[in-house]
């Protein structure tokens, strides 16, 4: 590994040398004790041959030859010993090599008093030197063999040359003895504390490999960040990968964000850090006000997004030392999920309104609804294949059946649906404005046609299923009458609602011969375009009825007679009535009647039936697109029928449509 | 839906143009009932699969493909024989081949080798359920047409 070859190097060559090289990695803890034993034998060798060299070359100057060359001869031995001990020799002899003569010269120095009698001190290294290199039991007995030699060579007198009385001799002894003792305790409570701290060195470690393996293996990226938000080296492996950035050691968080956050967010999330380092906050609030809780990561240098998630904490390493320990998940995979999810739950929930609606509405209703759309379809496709019509004519009639469908879906509730034809009518009102229409753009509204033709189909098998079960519990179909009555008061109901107006639709007469030959389909969709435009345009709002001194109520009222051979239908409203200041204003703008026409009062009323013509400020879904009446013209036109317009100012508008029957009947079928 | 048609139709007025030396006018996209009998002699069909699920089918009456082989080999036909089927065959071939280039490297789609069918007025099942296929007619040599009919859904979770 790296580091131990590093560590190696630094080891001083000193320690090398009183090791005698015999250890590559003299820190490493098992060694600790045997390396312990060399240095103490190098330094007791070097440190005694060179005491014995130069005592010994005193002593031969003193004129004692043979005792001066005794001296430096063990020196030499000693030097001999340390040159060994490098070799292979084993150590114990080596040991043994050293304290056998150097017991004898203790010996020798005992008898003879040594220099002026004090040559015995020497005797005193003696256990010390035994115990710390040959440890405990082999140096308690050499110590053992030495006190017994130099007893019996001072209590049997004529042995020593030295004079020792009794009371020297003993008390030369108990120093020994005490000398010994203390040696074997430090030694044998020096054993038991090595021994305890391998014990502890042992579970720390193993406590750290464990961390270090759920550190190396954790899917969480940890982290910790010193008072300048820098990133600390132990963060865990995960980290990298999250951050799609190597080598994060020394990198400041904010500036590896940079590429994700604005500035702004920047200065927000350092002041955030600051509020965590505090300590004095709430661990709850401060998770709750993380800038950066959950956000979208930009890797830098490459375009990859992702969604992490991020928690901060204080940490405490003592000392009055502050870390942020910051965690990092990758929650792509599960934003994405919840997206799809709530896209599936959306798309779920539009089923079971459909579902709901079925069953509460009237299948005939819903089932009327399908048909309608499929009318629709079929009519547009047929302009698509029409290849005379310039493209933007084609944009206008698709314009006009996608409404038609939308306000269909309204009425039944179908939120998600309709949401979805008006966003197509958007698209189409953008491509029917362009100058140059092109095939890509022909090809977008195809395509979004079959979305809206898929979702249709869906309905349809929602609808297949409840009649079925229907069939089988026998429910009850309704009349025509119901089916389109049912179809207007809901249209209306929806348009109030949502404007939060008070309207109520009556009818005061429904003619059955219309009913069972007139056409159905047009007159339910010019009826419901109508009741729309009323609740929308004509009635006002509660507050401004009051005031005209009216019902706060408005009141919409329909009749459909047939006689001389053609239907005639009144749809009236008591509404503000035509605001001819506004519809000219506005044609003027839209350039659908010249200068010279503006005060006709005729031509106006020509305009509010053009393309695109509304005098709402915004569209919204009920209103402002100005396809309603364009629709009503169109479809009317289609049966060769004629549309007159009565209006009062503050009195109300009335609608007579007058449709001939029998090519009706012909064209509908 | 529209990202796996498109290349399809950029292909085929290029390969038309580089191969054949004619302009292609595309036309207005429209529905097609899967039911509805086609007038047409001869089509060759490509199937789509990976994350969307399909076929493009080119189609075309067969004095068209005899035009085309004509201008193709050099030489006249005037029957619908093996050296038209042939011609016509290495025509999608190519338009096939080129869209795989584009197609493949974008999305995580496989397109297959093109089936020659023939017969008059034969018609084709769609590898799905769905009701609606779409198709763009093509306008070729002044008065000639050949539609490009496609049906593909696109595979959630894939």
């Amino acid at each position: 590994m790296a580091g131990k070859t590093e560590k190696r190097e630094k080891v001083s060559w000193l320690l090398h040398f009183l090791s005698s090289g015999k250890f590559d990695n003299p820190r490493s803890d098992e060694n600790i004790e045997k390396m312990l034993r060399y240095v103490i034998f190098n330094i007791a060798l070097i440190a005694g041959a060179t005491f014995l060299v130069v005592f010994g070359l005193s002593v031969v100057m003193a004129g004692n030859t043979s005792r001066g060359i005794l001296d430096i001869a063990f020196g030499l031995v000693c030097l001999t010993i340390v040159v060994l001990l490098r070799t292979n020799f084993p150590f114990v002899v080596c040991g043994l090599l050293a304290l056998v003569p150097f017991g004898t010269l203790c010996v020798l120095f005992l008898l003879d008093g040594g220099e002026r009698g004090f040559g015995m001190l020497w005797v005193y290294s003696y256990p010390l030197m035994a115990t710390f290199i040959m440890g405990l039991y082999a140096g308690g007995i050499l110590s053992g063999i030495l006190l017994a030699a130099f007893l019996i060579s001072m209590l049997i007198p004529g042995l020593a040359n030295y004079n020792y009385i009794l009371p020297i001799a003993f008390r030369i002894a108990s120093v020994y003895v005490l000398v010994l003792v203390l040696t074997i305790i430090y030694e044998q409570v020096r054993i038991l504390k090595d021994r305890r701290v391998r014990q502890l060195w042992s579970a720390l470690r193993a406590e750290r490999d464990e961390i270090t393996a759920m550190k190396d293996n954790l899917k969480v990226g940890l982290f910790l960040l010193n008072g300048d938000y820098v990133i600390q080296g132990a963060y865990s492996k995960a980290l990298e990968n999250i951050l799609g950035t190597d080598e994060l050691e020394g990198i400041k968080l904010t500036d590896l964000l940079s590429a994700s956050i604005k500035a702004k967010e920047r200065d927000t999330l350092e002041d955030y850090f600051g509020m965590v380092m505090n300590r004095s906050f709430d661990a709850k609030m401060l998770e709750e006000i993380n800038p950066i809780s959950e956000f979208t990561y930009m890797i830098e240098y490459s375009n990859q997004e992702k969604m992490l998630r991020t928690s901060f904490s204080t940490v405490d390493r003592g000392h009055g030392e502050f870390f942020i320990l910051g965690t990092v998940e990758d929650v792509t995979a599960e934003k994405q999920l919840e997206q799809q999810l709530a896209e599936e739950e959306a798309k779920r929930e539009e089923e079971m309104r459909a579902l709901f609606q079925v069953i509460q509405v009237e299948p005939r209703v819903f089932n009327d609804f399908i048909e309608d759309t499929e009318y629709e379809f079929n009519r547009m496709n047929d302009t698509l294949k029409t290849k005379d019509l310039s493209a933007k004519d084609v944009m206008v009639d698709i314009y006009q059946s996608v409404h038609a469908i939308k306000s269909n879906a309204l009425i039944l509730g179908l939120d998600n649906f309709s949401g979805k034809l008006h966003q197509l009518e958007s698209k189409l009102k953008v491509i029917r404005d362009k100058d140059e229409i092109d095939f890509e753009d022909m090809l977008h509204i195809t395509v979004e046609i079959e979305k809206i033709m898929k979702e249709k189909d869906k309905f349809r098998d929602t609808i297949a299923k409840i009649e079925s079960f229907n069939a089988v519990t026998g429910g009850n179909r309704r009349q025509d009458r119901y089916v389109l009555v049912e179809t207007l008061t809901k249209a209306c109901e929806k348009a109030s609602v949502a404007l939060e107006k008070k309207v109520k639709f009556s009818v005061d007469e429904l003619d059955g011969i219309v009913l069972e030959y007139g056409p159905r389909r047009v007159m339910k969709e010019v009826l419901t375009q109508l009741v729309r435009n009323s609740v929308y345009h004509g009635i006002e709002s509660p507050e401004e009825r009051q005031a005209a001194g009216k019902d706060s109520e408005g009141l919409i009222r329909l009749s459909v007679k047939y006689g001389d051979g053609r239907i005639h239908l009144k749809l009236s409203d008591d509404g503000r009535g035509l605001n001819f200041d506004r519809i000219r204003e506005k044609a003027l703008a839209l350039n659908l009647i010249r200068q010279a026409d503006a005060d006709n009062r005729n031509h106006l009323l020509q305009a509010i039936f053009s393309p695109g013509f509304s005098t709402a400020e915004t569209a919204d879904m009920h209103a402002g697109r100005g396809i309603g009446l364009n629709l009503v013209r169109e479809r009317i036109k289609d049966l060769h029928g004629s549309i007159k317009l009565q209006t009062e100012p503050g009195k109300g508008t009335v609608f007579n449509i007058f449709i001939p029957l029998e090519i009706a009947v012909s064209k509908a079928s | 839906m529209e990202q796996y048609i498109k290349p399809f139709i950029d292909v085929c007025v290029n390969v038309f143009k580089e191969f054949i030396g004619t302009e292609l006018k595309v036309g207005r996209p429209y529905f097609a009932e899967s039911s509805s009998v086609n007038e047409w002699d001869i089509s060759a069909v490509i199937g789509l699969t990976g994350e969307a699920r399909g076929a493009v089918v080119v189609s075309m009456k067969k004095e068209l493909a005899m035009k085309l082989t004509d201008s193709l080999t050099g030489s006249k036909h005037d029957k619908l024989d093996a050296d038209v089927i042939d011609a016509i065959g290495e025509i999608v071939n190519i338009i096939a081949g080129n869209a795989k280039k584009g197609l493949e490297e974008t999305f995580r789609l496989v397109i297959s080798l093109p089936t020659i069918v023939e017969g008059k007025e034969h018609s084709i099942k769609w590898p799905n359920s769905q009701a609606r296929i779409m198709c763009i007619p093509f306008d070729i040599f002044e008065g000639d047409t050949f539609s490009l009919s496609v049906a593909i859904e696109s595979v959630k979770g894939v």
